[in-house]
């Protein structure tokens, strides 16, 4: 065959179209249909066809429709239309679709796997300020204890607690969820363990630990945290109000979700009256 | 050119006609697609487009009445010729028997002795198709 005549952009858009038009057709039938009118094309015209002599060429052909429709049944089930036009799909093809349809499904087992990570959980608490410490007042009612001090309006007050990630990822805690204790906790501040050298329980294999934000809890692992705030609770004498759970906002691998992280059974309690003023 | 309509009920008649006379073109002699489709068009009136000629003698290929072999000849271009098969000349047979009786009895009922034949209307007009210049 010539190239330049099968090179004529009015000869490509045909084969083209002949091509898509056949694509219900066995490909090997399809295949055929279209090399026998390439060949046609490229005897019945002279390398040097003008675009006229071309289109009045294809005009005898008739259209790409017609011969595709002359060369199958007018109409296929769906179920074989299908198969031909799956038939037409080369090996790349497939082989990019199974490629994207592993990605999808690592992407989405990955996604599974973030969602259900293994929640974070606590060993271990206290109040944080050793002004705190040196005042608080443990109860005990059934299982569950409490633990109560003076609240120190306006001033920043705080608890330490151990957690836990057995999960197989990172886990990130980037706060807390918005709604905690809304205005009456403000300025909430939430540091984690850190060091270069901590193991998996967060002691320093060797040099010292510090505290940094955001806490960072590697997988299987634990570390120390400080959750921190400033109270602004406006409470009367033997008023109080307590806490027995934190709700964390926590980065797990791409996703971010709340964890509703219990205190080991401890409640944490501020008491009235308040320092300043309450309106 | 013979102008032998478009209706539809042309259409089909050439369609039903077009297989025999493809096998009897190539009963005469093998020919290539392009020599095919020039032939039946300067016939005049039995193509409605040259292309339709490919699906067809794939049929007629996948029902063993011809068959085809790439020549490639020095000097010549490769060119796909087609051959009539044993059957493809049974088959031809069988046709132009029952044809011949088929158009005396068509042409009797269109052309009842007392209706004046059309082609006596235009006496000598050949119809042929010269559109590829045969």
């Amino acid at each position: 065959m010539t190239d330049m005549v099968l090179e004529n952009a009015l000869v490509r858009e045909y084969l083209w179209a002949l091509s898509l038009e056949c694509i219900s057709l066995p490909v090997a039938q399809a295949r055929e249909l279209r090399e026998q009118i390439a060949a046609h094309l490229d005897e019945a015209l002279p390398a040097d066809a003008t675009n006229d002599d071309v289109q009045a060429e294809l005009a005898r052909l008739g259209s790409p429709r017609s011969l595709a429709a002359a060369a199958g049944p007018a109409r296929f089930g769906g179920w074989r239309r299908l198969r031909n036009w799956l038939s037409h799909v080369r090996w790349w093809g497939w082989a990019l679709l199974a490629l994207v349809v592993a990605m999808a499904s690592t992407g989405a087992g990955f996604f599974d796997s973030m969602k259900s990570a293994a929640p974070l959980y606590s060993t271990g608490t206290g109040w944080l300020y050793p002004a705190d410490q040196a005042r608080a007042v443990d109860s005990r009612a059934g299982l569950s204890s409490q633990t109560t001090v003076p609240v120190r309006s306006g001033q920043r007050q705080g608890i330490e607690l151990a957690v836990w990630n057995t999960s197989d990822w990172t886990q990130i805690i980037l706060g807390t969820d918005p709604h905690w204790y809304f205005d009456a906790f403000t300025d909430v501040q939430i540091t984690g363990e850190s060091g270069p050298h901590l193991n998996k329980v967060g002691d320093p294999v060797s040099g010292s630990r510090y505290y940094a934000s955001p806490a960072v809890i590697p997988p299987h692992s634990f570390r120390w945290l400080r959750v921190t705030w400033i109270s602004q609770v406006c409470l009367v004498a033997d008023g109080y109000t307590w806490f027995g759970d934190i709700p964390f906002l926590v980065r797990v691998g791409a996703i971010t979700k709340t964890e509703d992280v219990t205190l080991d059974g401890q409640n944490f309690a501020l008491a009235g009256p308040s320092t300043k003023h309450c309106s | 050119m013979c102008d032998m309509g478009n209706d539809p009920g042309m259409t089909e008649l050439r369609r039903g006609v077009l297989g025999p006379c493809v096998l009897a073109l190539l009963d005469e002699r093998p020919r290539f697609g392009l020599e095919l489709v020039r032939d039946l068009a300067a016939a005049g009136g039995l193509l409605t487009s040259d292309g339709t000629v490919y699906p067809l003698l794939n049929r007629l290929r996948d029902a063993g009445l011809v068959t085809s072999e790439w020549h490639d000849q020095a000097g010549e271009r490769a060119r796909r010729y087609y051959f009539i098969t044993e059957a493809g000349r049974e088959q031809l047979k069988s046709f132009r028997a029952d044809w011949t009786d088929f158009a005396a009895t068509v042409e009797s009922v269109l052309f009842p002795p007392s209706t004046e034949h059309p082609a006596t209307d235009t006496p000598g007009k050949e119809p042929r198709d010269d559109r590829h210049g045969a």
